[in-house]
């Protein structure tokens, strides 16, 4: 996998807080077996630097309903994991990734490496407007390096 | 008593910056007047902008049909809204603009879904008199039936229905269908999209008969990688539009420019291109402007913004994302400005992006490439360099051809 820049849930919600009301997008990749330990930490961080809860769910969950993407009454910040691979799903990411843009919120796809590569692979208008792709490392594993 | 010391808070420094750099909607764009309209043809310096030729064709030769390529993040939104601003010039037009994405999931998309989504759009366009017509109301009402289906409760009968077997009137004769010689260029039209061609026709008819300038513009279809689905598109909803007067402009996968069968230029009556854009400032200042429209020189220097041009390979949005992450690298060092090393950091970043998915084989080709030697586009996988932008087309000098996008060109070699 690549090596790409490494941050920290205290790290990324500070760019958040920056960048809010303006819609984001990012891939962040954990190591495996990191996924409760940086769900927890970005809960965390959310709570502290933005006073607001952070709801995590799914990627699949955008297929569910009527309101297709399941963008209506989304929050600020939404956490979706993507924790198995489906083509149709990535069909739906790549060509509708537009809505998510207009829904104006800061989308946090959370990811292994595996998924991750063949995702971007797969899926070139998703990954042409992601606002960037970091890996994600548990707080207290930082130790003060990553950005 | 405290003395009042005002705090510096940083994130005011950057915030606005990256509110221009992505505002929230293309209305906002628009509104704040950040796009930067280019001023002539990207392939031909002697021609009128996009925009301006597509709205000069829609006000002019109504009924035409038009089609706009271009790579992920090229700019063809920009275009088609330039279009639509453009063409509001008169007061008899009638524009509709259409994301489809918006409205359903491409990915399972039938053919006359898009007339559907054009009728649906123009019944909203009638006067409210005109909405009470009888055919105009009954044919909208069969419209929605048809787009979103119905539940009919019939007597059963008990036996179980064949289907799709076609019943004529004598049930002892089979049709046997002899085809002809003479190849059609396109294929017949399907029974279901000719009637929603009908229903589109009665909503139209008021505006029709008013001589109004009917304009749609079709974004969203470019976002399907596989050109094979647009052209079952273009060949049944787009095809049912020809003999009205309505315009059409729509956004197109950038494979079918490189399609040898020339599709687009054999069915489209206007065909345009957006190549990746010069980046060098000596010929073209376009991206510098980009950035300096939305604030880039109150936070870095002139030479910096050359570097993002010039790393963006020309792609906008590639653009947009380098100043975007460069003032995050800033911000996340406490700096005020935006220092070479943060274009660094975000170019490199970008350049890793693109590095996903290189085998040996997408090696072997960038290689090539880079050394000057073939680069086939009917290569599959140097097609699929292309559509993923690791490889961009440029138009230079009457000539196209392609480069290694330079992001990826700084990342390349540390990775092997």
């Amino acid at each position: 996998m690549i090596d790409f820049s490494a941050t920290t849930a205290f790290r990324l919600v500070r760019r958040l807080v920056m960048g809010q009301g303006t819609a984001s997008m990012y891939l962040l990749i954990y190591d495996d077996g990191a996924q409760l330990a940086i769900e927890a930490d970005l809960q965390a961080e959310v709570e502290v630097q933005m006073a607001i809860p952070l709801p995590i769910g799914r990627v699949s969950e955008l297929l569910d309903g009527d309101d297709s993407l399941g963008l209506a009454g989304a929050g600020p910040i939404r956490v979706l994991r993507i924790d198995r691979w489906s083509r149709d799903l990535v069909a739906l990411l790549d060509t509708h990734v537009i809505r998510l843009e207009r829904a104006g919120a800061q989308f946090l796809f959370l990811t292994t490496p595996a998924l991750a590569e063949r995702l971007l692979v797969e899926a070139p208008n998703f990954r042409n407007r992601l606002t960037e792709i970091l890996r994600i490392i548990p707080d207290d594993l930082s130790g003060g390096g990553p950005h | 008593m405290e003395p009042n010391i005002a705090t510096f808070d940083r994130r005011q420094v950057y915030r606005p910056f990256l509110e221009r750099l992505n505002p929230s909607s293309l209305l906002d764009v628009e509104a704040q007047d950040l796009i930067v309209p280019p001023d002539h043809d990207p392939r031909d310096p002697d021609q009128p902008p996009i925009h301006v030729a597509f709205a000069n064709t829609a006000e002019l030769s109504r009924g035409s049909q038009m089609a706009l390529v271009g790579g992920i993040g090229s700019g063809k939104t920009t275009e088609l809204r330039l279009t639509l601003k453009l063409l509001e010039r008169h007061a008899d037009a009638v524009n509709i603009y259409l994301d489809l994405a918006e409205l359903t999931d491409l990915n399972t998309l039938n053919p006359g879904a898009i007339l559907i989504a054009v009728g649906m759009q123009l019944h909203r366009k009638l006067k409210k008199a005109d909405k009470q017509i009888t055919e105009i109301k009954l044919a909208y009402q069969k419209l929605q039936e048809l787009a979103k289906g119905k539940t009919v409760w019939v007597e059963d009968d008990g036996e179980e229905p064949d289907e799709g077997v076609y019943e004529g009137p004598d049930p002892d004769v089979v049709a046997v269908h002899t085809p002809g010689l003479l190849k059609p260029r396109f294929p017949a039209m399907e029974r279901n999209v000719m009637e929603v061609r009908d229903l589109v026709f009665q909503i139209a008819m008021p505006l029709l008969e008013s001589d109004s300038q009917i304009t749609v513009l079709i974004d969203g279809l470019d976002r399907l990688i596989q050109p094979e689905r647009f052209r079952e598109f273009a060949e049944q909803d787009m095809r049912a539009l020809r003999k009205t007067k309505i315009s059409v402009v729509v956004a197109t996968p950038l494979l079918l420019w490189f399609d040898k069968g020339r599709f687009l230029q054999d069915y489209f009556d206007d065909v345009k291109h957006i190549p990746a854009a010069s980046f060098d400032p000596g010929k073209s200042a376009f991206l510098q402007q980009v950035l300096l429209r939305r604030g880039a020189a109150e936070l870095m220097n002139e030479k910096d913004i050359s570097g993002l041009a010039r790393f963006s390979g020309g792609v906008l949005r590639d653009l947009i994302t380098l100043a975007r992450t460069s003032a995050e690298a800033a911000y996340r060092e406490d700096k005020d400005r935006i220092a070479f090393g943060h274009v660094r950091s975000a170019i490199r970043q970008l350049g890793k992006r693109y590095l996903v998915g290189l085998g040996k084989t997408q090696r072997r080709r960038i290689q090539q490439l880079m050394d000057n030697e073939e680069f086939s586009i009917q290569d599959p996988t140097s097609a699929a360099l292309v559509v993923n932008r690791q490889v961009l087309e440029y138009f230079t000098h009457g000539l196209d051809s392609f480069a290694v996008h330079p992001a990826l060109v700084e990342v390349l070699a540390e990775s092997e």
